[in-house]
């Protein structure tokens, strides 16, 4: 096995890792969607990249946060400290290394791929483009590969009744129902202020020579997206359209899992 | 480190042993119940339900930590084999040393009386030969099959995020001690009384977490009913993974089915009043039927129960389970 088994971390919520034994190039970070889980929202994408060969030298992490009602900018301030712990080897990430895999030497990221789902989207974007703004050097390193991304905005504050179904999430619902504001939700109205930030900071960023790090290598939305809406956001590539998939399933089959292993050749 | 050298020969193992900080755990647990310590195991491992003015603080609430992990470390590597074969043998002065710690009077009591949790009791017996040889045999094969260690692996993955820090955290301490951070059990239960009043409630923060935390224990719940639920052709394996979660599910005592109960009995009514009736009310349903098939001791450990053969009858008997149920005293009684 390339892998070490799954590995309980301190990062937000219920995060795990796994490490490569014989040393990582790339560090490859799962962040989810509305209401979704740190492992859960990617159907098995776990155990699938344990055993390939193209992951062999890829630490994997899949990094959980409050997605019902943290503000998302919260959520990808939370996110940013993860990815500078990582990034820059600190102390805590270096005990979660050594209790993996002991005796392992620190870490030098060539590649930090962040793949995320929904609302993680504009979380991941966010939390890379404050990293960048920042000096951060880990941040020179990240590509982004992005499921049904909610960049643009999704729809759920229209249809509050209907979390439950869209998240699977019982309690958000019912206290969505009472009136108690998904604070991650009002985000993600079109046209909000933190979407016309993102927006607005990502041109900047392109225009600045992040291109690389902005412009995410792949964008894929289900036939059946019923959450966010589907459109083009800035500079990313035109959006690939799975036939058959929805919100949620568009994260979970063989054909997502096939295509972030097309991304570490 | 000597101890996981010699005990466990199995890289897997060594593996599991040194994620769960397994030695770190023992260390710690030993230096209670060492003769020079000053400190007393019986009230460092007490029930501290016994006594309603009870508050555990430190440092006994860090060796009771590091005792609760001990107890998950040798559960996580009891399901992955450890004693199946005759390398540990307990005749070894490690693996007597490791008996010594976990036959102490002190902490017995604490995981088969206080706290009612079955893996430890298991393994203990297994590693002492009081198993009976079928439920022995059917274990070293289940683990020779090609899928066995592929399931493995999604146990360790599971309980990893179980572990992991998380709001579901501060909900399992309600369930268990009824009161946290101010919040009683009894509000929660209140708060799905009726839609203002959990309106009300979840306008303080640290009761919005709560919810946020139940709600995460429900999403855990479903990934491992379903987990579970594919092991069909695993039946030792499905048994174990029960029993290493089984007192969050009412079976570490009856006070716990009560409270997976009322809670989801609340939910379902919040859901009701809510008029949103349809899908709502199918999804608190599921949840519902979710907790109650990881709540039945007839349905995922039966044929693990079977084959240990009366072998758990007295931790069934502490953790409640032969009281009202005539097929479970049947199943857990020896000759089955």
């Amino acid at each position: 096995m390339t892998h070490s088994i799954a590995q309980s971390l301190e990062w937000g919520f219920e995060t795990v890792g796994y490490f490569a034994k014989e040393g990582a190039e790339r560090l490859i970070v799962f962040v989810h969607g509305f209401g979704g889980e740190a492992l859960g929202t990617w159907g098995g994408m776990e155990a699938t990249l344990v055993e390939h060969m193209n992951a062999a030298s890829s630490d994997i992490v899949f990094y959980g946060y409050g997605s019902m009602r943290a503000q998302p900018t919260a959520s990808a301030g939370l996110l940013r400290g993860f990815l500078d712990a990582a990034g820059e080897n600190n102390a805590s990430w270096l005990r979660a290394l050594e209790r993996a895999v002991p005796g392992s030497t620190p870490r030098t990221y060539d590649e930090i791929l962040i793949v995320a789902h929904s609302l993680g989207a504009p979380v991941a974007r966010r939390a890379t483009l404050n990293a960048l703004q920042a000096g951060s050097v880990w941040a020179s390193a990240v590509r982004l590969v992005l499921f049904a991304p909610a960049h643009l905005g999704s729809l759920l504050h229209e249809r509050r009744a209907e979390l439950g179904v869209i998240s699977g999430s019982i309690v958000g619902t019912l206290l969505a129902l009472v009136g108690l504001r998904a604070l991650s939700v009002e985000a993600l109205k079109p046209g909000s202020r933190f979407l016309a930030l993102l927006e607005r900071d990502s041109r900047d960023g392109l225009a600045n020579g992040w291109a690389d790090q902005i412009r995410a290598k792949q964008v894929v939305f289900g036939e059946n997206e019923e959450v966010v809406v589907v459109e083009r956001f800035c500079e990313d590539p035109p959006e690939e359209i799975w036939p058959g998939h929805t919100h949620r399933s568009v994260c979970k089959g063989q054909e997502a899992k096939n295509a972030v292993i097309g991304h570490l050749g | 480190m000597l101890l996981l050298l010699l005990l466990l020969r199995d890289p897997l193992l060594q593996e599991v042993a040194g994620s769960y900080r397994l030695n770190s755990h023992i260390a710690s647990v030993r230096r209670v119940l060492s003769e020079r310590s000053k400190m007393d195991p019986d009230e460092v491992f007490r029930a501290h339900w016994k006594d309603e003015t009870d508050v555990v603080e430190q440092p006994d609430v860090g060796f009771r930590v590091h005792l609760d992990q001990l107890l998950g470390a040798i559960s996580a590597l009891h399901i992955g084999g450890f004693g199946s074969t005759a390398t540990e043998d307990p005749s070894k002065s490690e693996m007597r040393e490791l008996l010594s710690v976990l036959e102490h009077s002190a902490v017995k009591r604490y995981y088969l009386e206080f706290y009612p949790y079955a893996p430890p009791v298991l393994a203990v017996l297994s590693w002492l030969g009081k198993v009976p040889d079928s439920y022995s045999r059917r274990r070293r094969q289940e683990q020779s099959e090609n899928d066995w260690e592929a399931h493995y692996r999604s146990f360790l993955h599971l309980d990893a995020k179980f572990t992991a820090r998380s709001k579901m955290s501060d909900f399992l301490d309600l369930i268990d001690d009824y009161e946290v951070n101010g919040i009683w059990l009894e509000d929660l239960c209140e708060a799905f009384s009726s839609p203002r009043r959990l309106e009300r409630f979840a306008r303080r923060r640290t009761n919005l977490n709560m919810l946020e935390g139940l709600d995460a224990f429900l999403m855990f719940s479903r990934e491992l009913d379903s987990y579970l639920a594919s092991l069909d052709g695993l039946p030792i394996l499905r048994g174990h993974v029960w029993l290493h979660f089984a007192y969050w599910y009412g079976n570490g005592g009856e006070h716990m089915r009560d409270v997976v109960g009322w809670v989801w009995d609340a939910v379902l009514e919040a859901s009701r009043e809510a008029k949103q009736t349809d899908r709502i009310s199918e999804i608190a349903s599921e949840s519902r039927d979710c907790i109650q098939r990881l709540s039945d001791p007839l349905l995922y450990p039966e044929k693990l129960f079977r084959l240990v053969d009366g072998a758990l009858a007295e931790w069934a008997g502490e953790a409640g389970l032969l009281t009202d149920q005539p097929e479970v005293r049947r199943l857990m009684s020896p000759r089955f």
